[in-house]
C-alpha cells in the first residue's frame, strides 16, 4: 500500500517523532509506514488523516486497485 | 494503590498456595513424580501459577507497558503479535511430542526423558526469537 504520509508530514512541517506523538505510536511505526513497508491498523489510519486534516483514502492508496472507486450502493459493489 | 496492589497479590497467592495443597491432597501420591508427595505436587503447581501471574501482572503494571513501543498500533506490537501467534501453534505441538515421549520415556524408565521439556522449550524460544527476527526485518527493516 502506498501511502502520502510522508509528503504530508514534510508539508506540515512535522517531524516523524511529532507525528508519532500525535497518532499515540512509536516513531519507528511512522518510518515503516513510510517506507510501505508497514500497513496501519484501521484506527491508526484514521488517527493520521484527523493530524492532516484528510480522509483515510486520500492517505492511503491500495497498489491493486488505486484508481478503482467502490460504490456501496450499486449492486454490482465496483464502478 | 501499592498497597491495594499488594492485599491484591498476597490473597491471590494464599489462595494459589493453599488450591495447590488442596489439589495436591485430593490426588494424593503421584508416582510419575517420582516419589514427590501429592501436598509438593500441589505447592510446586501453584507456585508455578503464581510465578505466571506475578510475571504478567508486573509486565502490565511496568513502565514499559505505557510506552508508545507498546501501544496497540505501534510496528514493535504488530511484530510481537505476528511473531508470538505463528509460534504458538508450533509450541503446542512441540508440547504435545514432549508430553508423548516424556510418557513413553517415564513408562521405558528413561533418565533423557527429564531433559526433554528443557529442550523442547528451548526449541520453542529458538522459533520465537526467529521468527520475531523475520517479522521485524519485513516491517521494519535492517536499518531503521
Amino acid at each position: 500500500m502506498r501511502s502520502r504520509v510522508r509528503e504530508l508530514r514534510a508539508a506540515a512541517g512535522l517531524t516523524q517523532a511529532d507525528l508519532a506523538a500525535r497518532a499515540e505510536v512509536s516513531r519507528r511505526t511512522i518510518i515503516s509506514i513510510e517506507q510501505g513497508r508497514f500497513d496501519p491498523s484501521l484506527p491508526l489510519a484514521f488517527r493520521l488523516a484527523r493530524v492532516f486534516g484528510t480522509r483515510v483514502d486520500e492517505l492511503f492508496i491500495p497498489d491493486d486497485d488505486g484508481d478503482r472507486t467502490v460504490d456501496v450502493r450499486s449492486d454490482e459493489g465496483v464502478v | 494503590m501499592l498497597a491495594r496492589t499488594s492485599r491484591t497479590l498476597a490473597a491471590t497467592a494464599v489462595i494459589l498456595v493453599v488450591t495447590g495443597c488442596l489439589l495436591g491432597v485430593l490426588l494424593g501420591d503421584d508416582a510419575p513424580a517420582d516419589g514427590l508427595d501429592g501436598v509438593l505436587v500441589g505447592l510446586a503447581v501453584a507456585a508455578a501459577v503464581g510465578v505466571h501471574l506475578l510475571v504478567r501482572s508486573a509486565a502490565g503494571r511496568g513502565v514499559e507497558a505505557a510506552t508508545p513501543e507498546a501501544a496497540e498500533d505501534s510496528v514493535e506490537r504488530r511484530v510481537w503479535v505476528t511473531a508470538s501467534s505463528g509460534a504458538f501453534v508450533d509450541a503446542v505441538s512441540v508440547l504435545v511430542l514432549v508430553v508423548l515421549v516424556v510418557l513413553v520415556g517415564l513408562w521405558a524408565d528413561g533418565a533423557w526423558a527429564r531433559w526433554l521439556p528443557l529442550a523442547g522449550l528451548v526449541v520453542v524460544l529458538a522459533d520465537l526469537g526467529l521468527r520475531a527476527r523475520r517479522a521485524w526485518r519485513r516491517q521494519v527493516g535492517d536499518g531503521a
